[in-house]
């Protein structure tokens, strides 16, 4: 009772009310998906089978790729994303990683994610033990699922993808691990 | 009998005395010994420092197979971490400022002079060697012992960096002064196989107003073959509320089932560290692991969470950082047998 009364106290004091949340998309159609990458400067674009994307060097060290969805939507809204990196070769999975997707809403319809690093998937893959080969200049598989909040799966996409590297700090850090 | 004596001296308004802890000095013959000095952390403040010293040649030349550690801490502490230093970006230890360690010397980095200290991409490539967070009065000492056959392996010169972390805010407290030991046990038992180390980290998360609880989830995979680890803890800030590590078959894309976990912690500020365990993982597999959190007001308020929002949302987000109280982590620490790869890093 007294705990209950001190997260009631708390909530009075600073929980956020439901007009401040960032609301869940509603339903999604397969049209109605595009998976895109991003640059550390947020400049975005499409990804479809056969697309090069960026290898980013990240503030906290590694390489990642810096990959999500934009979606049509009535409104700013959220998803959670995965994106995982598989290895045809090995079959093994480089990098996923699973985040909220934070989309706001264009005059055309399409909600996209957010200017910042924090709005979708930073998928770590360099280095990574995974990688017998280098993890760039050569054809991927990139698979990213869009779910609720709850969980519940709702779209998987895949694309055949080919990371990039600027430079030779970037070479270095996803050459063959092994 | 102490219960009493602190109760008496509680009733009469008086502090509760503090009893540090102690470690054993170590003679060559049994180890290595790193204290760093007694220091105070003023109300209010965080303070971090990073402490360099030489592994000292006790073997005539030999490396030096260590395999069971004493990790010491007074209370308040957020963390300890030691690295074994590799490239020098931005924190060099040549910078810092001679200090005596108790059984090595070396120098110090203080994080409020040099900045250099606070920032993760300065040890981005230097490998963990052993962490904790366990700092409370009763029992301020991990002693760690590896497994039979198990050992840490140190070349005399090595160089390593002892990083130390307390905090004396609302979201933590150092009732006392603040203050580090280590003890690297040697093994007299011929242990030949080597102890790996797996750090992993979320990049840039965001706890916030208007997404009060998100949940970050990641993979680390391990070089194929055997591992088998045997300690593990997670690391967040006090917006965290659980933090999980399973064994995962680095082949999947989906979260490995409850069969698979081997790390469930819902404590932010002394988190278990667990060690004995015994969880083989898959042969070309790794880990996954997740942080869930819950977003809070600021004690302070807003003003310093905003303040270093690289979005400028103005939505009280905590993002990335070292510091307690105003920032965010989820950073898992593994340790397996046999090491394969000086170390393995996903950030």
């Amino acid at each position: 009772m007294l705990l209950k009364r001190l997260v009631l106290l708390v909530c009075l004091a600073g929980c956020p009310s439901d007009d401040e949340l960032l609301p869940e998309c509603t339903a999604l159609e397969t049209d109605s998906v595009m998976l895109v990458c991003s640059t550390l400067d947020n400049q975005m674009s499409d990804i479809t089978d056969g697309s090069n994307v960026p290898l980013l060097a990240a503030p906290q060290g590694g390489h990642i790729l810096f990959v999500g969805a934009r979606v049509r939507a009535a409104r700013d809204c959220q998803l959670t994303a995965k994106a995982a990196l598989r290895d045809p070769s090995t079959q093994r999975v480089l990098g996923l990683e699973e985040r909220p997707l934070l989309l706001d809403r264009k005059s055309d319809g399409w909600a996209v994610p957010r200017d910042g690093l924090d709005s979708m998937p930073n998928v770590a893959v360099c280095p990574s033990s995974a990688a017998n080969t280098a993890v760039y200049d050569r054809p991927l598989e990139l698979e990213i699922t869009l779910s609720t909040l709850a969980g519940t799966p709702i779209i998987t996409r895949t694309a055949q993808i080919t990371p990039t590297c600027d430079d030779d700090w970037c070479r270095t850090d996803c050459a063959a691990h092994l | 009998m102490r219960f009493a004596f602190a109760f008496i001296l509680v009733a009469t308004g008086c502090p509760a005395p503090y009893e540090p802890w102690l470690l054993d000095e170590l003679s060559p013959a049994d180890g290595i010994w790193v204290r760093t000095p007694e220091f105070k952390v003023a109300a209010g403040q965080e303070v971090q420092d990073c402490y360099f010293f030489d592994v000292p040649d006790l073997a005539g030349g030999a490396d030096l197979w260590i395999d069971r550690a004493q990790l010491a801490l007074n209370a308040g502490s957020h963390h300890m971490n030691v690295f074994r230093v590799k490239t020098i970006v931005g924190l060099d230890p040549a910078a810092g400022t001679p200090i005596e360690l108790g059984g090595v010397q070396g120098t110090v980095v203080h994080g409020a002079d040099n900045m250099n200290c606070w920032k993760s991409a300065n040890w981005a490539d230097w490998p963990l060697v052993a962490n904790s967070q366990q700092s409370t009065e009763d029992n301020p000492i991990i002693d760690w012992k590896l497994p039979a056959g198990v050992a840490t392996r140190f070349s005399p010169g090595e160089k390593l960096m002892l990083q130390v972390h307390y905090v004396n805010a609302s979201d933590q407290v150092t009732p006392w002064s603040a203050r580090a030991g280590i003890n690297f046990y040697r093994s007299k038992d011929g242990d030949t196989m080597e102890l790996g180390t797996l750090f992993a980290t979320q990049q840039n998360i965001r706890v916030c107003r208007s997404n009060p609880t998100p949940s970050y989830s990641g993979t680390c995979a391990m070089p194929a073959g055997t591992h088998n680890v045997t300690a593990a803890n997670g690391h967040f800030h006090s917006r965290g509320t659980e933090f999980r590590i399973w064994a995962w078959d680095g082949l999947t894309t989906t979260r490995p089932d409850d069969s698979a976990l081997f790390y469930d912690s819902d404590t932010w500020d002394e988190p278990d560290m667990a060690t004995g365990l015994d969880v083989t993982l898959p042969t070309t597999g790794g880990i996954w692991w997740t942080c869930d959190y819950q977003w809070s007001e600021p004690a302070g308020g807003c003003e310093a969470v905003d303040a270093r929002d690289p979005q400028h949302a103005n939505d009280c987000c905590y993002t990335f950082g070292p510091t307690v109280e105003t920032s965010e982590h989820c950073n898992a620490f593994v340790y397996y047998y046999p090491r394969v790869t000086e170390a393995v890093t996903c950030f």
